[in-house]
């Protein structure tokens, strides 16, 4: 008895020595949480992203768990359509036989359910760290019909929904403006940036990073509205996503190659593994920031004591707002761990979007109690911009910061920098009829006939080689200038639109600046021997000239060409920042086109402001000449100017 | 021009119009499909032909690269096609033929959401992703007043 009496005594000895198996031992490094909101019309790409998981898998030291809602509409894997939990390991499909649960039909817009699966995430996999990515549709400031959506989705009579719509429409046109994320279909309901902060607070658990792979996330809103929810990081885009979403493969793989990452390891890892998958694509979300929470509230500070300089002393101490800007831009440094951004779609993309509206500021900026609103003077400034500010130099910042798809949205470094280097002047082309005399180029010897040979494409021209006299350009210096087929002019290497806008607009093909002579849909290829684009340094210093002349270009039409084409040119000078459009000949036998009718003829200095002479009018002439003259123009409100055109 | 008599050349005719008959859908469909292009009216498409979605369906390869005109209404993010990908703030068009999407910078205060319905006028350039969605980069985009 007493033998075995030494025995337990050994054995509980023992036990208090080693101790019971530690969980901590048990634990992983990182449980990585994905809240997969394929509940829309993103379903497909939710599933790839999920595929993109389980590339990487999880391990004894990452656990990779989804929450996975999905609309049914997309028949792979089973076409489910209900919330389904997964710990994704190497090579799982999303289907019922890997599921961990079934949850049925469950409200990814609604707060609740974003806890409850921080909360769950946390007591069945148990890690040192956590992170938490948010993946869906992300919203601009769009109105603000959360509510009457849902209650139009749950309505049962056709006289109550005849009610709402009419509700609905109203909300519309009141336009009240609300930032969401995580559109639940089903349900007809979004999280808004509180309702984030409400979820991710109410979890117990420590989450170290939230990302969101979703459309126009980064802002300052978003980051500072989660300061204090627990997350030390956010990533997030200031621009748009694409449908391929984050590369989860490689991010999960170098999380699982570096378990004791912390979250700001992790977080500098995501800004650059979705760099360098989206660097050679055309077209995408070449914006990716990390920053550090922690630096908000000193970014809000200073944000607010910029915001009431500029309110204050816009027109009195440009040097106090000069020095408030240099600070914010200091704050935002010390906030942002890692920014990549695509220099040439978005060379002022710094990390740090906010919303700085174009046509007017929206009281409902704070529709959702808005912790930057509540606790800055941003919105107040805004609300003073719009009353008093439009056509101050303030405003000449405004107009050539970094914005976004979501066109309310500027980069605050990049504003901050152009106040920091702005001055008072308004740079402005006026433009006035000048005496025509057409220097026709095309039968020079000296003349470079360009090789356009595509349709709607343009050719780049290294101004340093062959020009001794910078180009003029609103004062600026440029080492290049891209020729369009499209009969314009520009300082990036894209193609400009085939559908000629109106000066000032916002661009759709990332040609923001440009000189339009007459920017149509011309096809230079078309043009044969006796026709095309050429370019030429005429007469000798000081008094040298560059001409640009599209000769006998024809028109697109029903995938052809018009009979005739156009002649005209654009004359540069040396001595003169003055910029000449000459027309000789500008009718292509069809009066859809002829006399510019389809065209757009002007200067835009960028999307808010420009000179225009027409657009979709026939107001040029054969034989007549247009003189853009630089002036350091009166201030014309934004407003104004856009009335004006 | 007479009409020819002889048996033979009579039948020489008849070939050439049938010839002709047989010739014009095959050029309609290599052209984009079955589904018949509308006309639009003089000057509404700017010279670009307006097109039904579902010739689009019918034979992307045929309409890819091809600058086009549609009249349509505004789904947003509704969905009802396959997805193309671009980004995540594709937005979808409809004509009654069928469903697109589109991308590319939607007009300001065009609710992906809340303005499901509008009518809308979208110039742009068809293109194919690599998996053979066909969708519209958008070139210009009028929204017609309620």
């Amino acid at each position: 008895m007493a033998k075995k009496r030494l025995w337990v005594f050994l054995a509980v000895l023992l036990l208090l020595v080693v101790g019971p198996p530690s969980r901590a031992w048990a634990q992983a490094q990182w449980t990585f949480m994905v809240y997969l909101d394929g509940d829309n019309d993103l379903e497909s790409d939710a599933i790839k992203s999920f595929e993109s998981m389980a590339k990487a898998g999880s391990d004894a030291n990452i656990n990779i768990v989804v929450q996975f809602d999905r609309a049914g509409k997309d028949p792979s894997y089973e076409g489910w359509k209900s919330c389904k939990r997964f710990l994704v390991t190497q090579g799982m499909q999303p289907v019922e036989a890997q599921q961990l649960a079934d949850l049925g039909e469950v409200d990814m817009g609604s707060p609740a359910t974003l806890t409850a699966f921080i909360n769950w995430a946390e007591s069945s996999y148990p890690a040192a760290n956590y992170a938490v990515v948010l993946w869906d549709h992300g919203s601009g400031w769009d109105p603000g019909t959360k509510k009457l959506l849902q209650a139009l989705k749950q309505a049962t009579t056709k006289a109550e929904k005849k009610k709402l719509l009419q509700e609905l429409q109203a909300a519309k046109r009141a336009r009240p403006a609300v930032k969401w994320i995580c559109e639940d279909e089903s349900h007809g309901t979004m999280l808004s940036l509180a309702d984030v902060k409400t979820a991710i607070n109410g979890a117990g658990t420590k989450v170290q990073l939230a990302g969101f792979d979703a459309c126009l996330m980064g802002m300052v809103e978003m980051a500072y509205e989660i300061k204090d929810a627990g997350p030390a990081v956010m990533v997030a885009s200031e621009e748009v996503v694409p449908g391929d979403s984050w590369p989860y493969d490689t991010i999960l793989t170098g999380l699982k190659n570096n378990p004791a990452w912390t979250a700001r390891d992790l977080g500098s890892w995501i800004v650059d593994k979705y760099y360098e998958y989206y660097y050679n694509i055309e077209r995408g979300g070449m914006t990716q920031s990390a920053i550090d929470l922690t630096k908000m509230d000193n970014l809000a500070g200073r944000i607010t004591d910029l915001a009431n300089a500029m309110q204050s002393s816009w027109n009195s101490d440009q040097a106090l707002i000069k020095t408030q800007a240099q600070n914010v831009m200091t704050a935002i440094n010390q906030a942002v761990i890692r920014n990549r951004h695509s220099l040439r779609n978005y060379p002022g993309a710094y990390g740090l979007a906010t919303y700085f509206p174009i046509y007017g500021f929206d009281p409902q900026y704070n529709a959702n109690n808005l912790a930057l609103a509540n606790n800055t003077t941003w919105d107040e400034f805004l609300l003073d911009y719009v009353d008093h500010l439009v056509g101050s130099w303030i405003a000449v910042a405004r107009e050539q910061s970094q914005y976004f798809e979501e066109a309310n949205n500027i980069d605050l470094y990049d504003f901050c920098d152009k106040l920091v280097q702005g001055t008072l002047a308004r740079l402005r082309y006026t433009c006035t009829p000048a005496p025509y005399n057409f220097e026709d180029i095309s039968q020079d010897p000296g003349a470079v006939k360009m090789s356009i040979l595509g349709d709607d494409n343009f050719e780049t021209v290294m101004l340093p080689f062959v020009l001794p006299f910078d180009l003029p350009f609103f004062g600026g210096n440029h080492m290049e200038i891209s020729i369009s087929a499209n009969g314009a002019l520009y300082f990036v290497p894209y193609k400009i639109s085939f559908a000629s806008q109106p000066i000032p607009s916002l661009g759709i093909s990332g040609v923001n600046a440009f000189i339009a002579p007459f920017w149509d849909d011309l096809v230079p290829s078309a043009a044969g021997e006796n026709g095309g684009v050429y370019w030429m340094r005429k007469g000798t210093p000081p008094d040298q000239r560059m001409i640009v002349q599209w000769q006998n270009v024809p028109h697109f039409i029903e995938d052809t060409k018009t009979p005739k084409g156009v002649t005209f040119q654009v004359i540069f000078y040396e001595r003169s920042p003055d910029i000449l459009f000459q027309y000789k000949d500008v009718t292509f036998g069809n009066p859809l086109f002829d006399y510019g009718a389809s065209a757009t003829v002007g200067i835009q200095r960028n999307s808010f402001s420009g000179t225009q002479y027409s657009h979709n009018s026939p107001m040029l002439k054969n034989e007549m000449a247009l003189r853009f003259r630089l002036e350091n123009g009166r201030m014309v409100p934004i407003l104004q100017l856009l009335l004006l055109d | 021009m007479q009409c020819p008599r002889s048996p033979r050349s009579r039948d020489l005719w008849l070939a050439l119009i049938f010839l002709c008959l047989m010739s014009f859908p095959a050029a309609a469909a290599a052209k984009g499909g079955a589904v018949a292009e509308k006309e639009a009216p003089q000057g509404a498409g700017r010279g670009y032909p307006k097109v039904a979605i579902a010739s689009i369906w019918q034979n992307p390869a045929a309409w890819e690269g091809r600058k086009i005109f549609l009249e349509v209404k505004f789904l947003g993010w509704k969905g009802g096609a396959p997805h193309p990908s671009i980004t995540k703030s594709d937005w979808a068009i409809e004509d009654g033929t069928g469903v697109i999407y589109v991308t590319g910078r939607r007009p300001p205060g065009l609710d992906p959401l809340a303005d499901v319905g509008r009518r809308l006028q979208v110039w742009g350039t068809v293109k194919v992703n690599p998996k053979g969605v066909p969708y519209i980069a958008v070139a210009q985009v009028v929204v017609i007043p309620e």
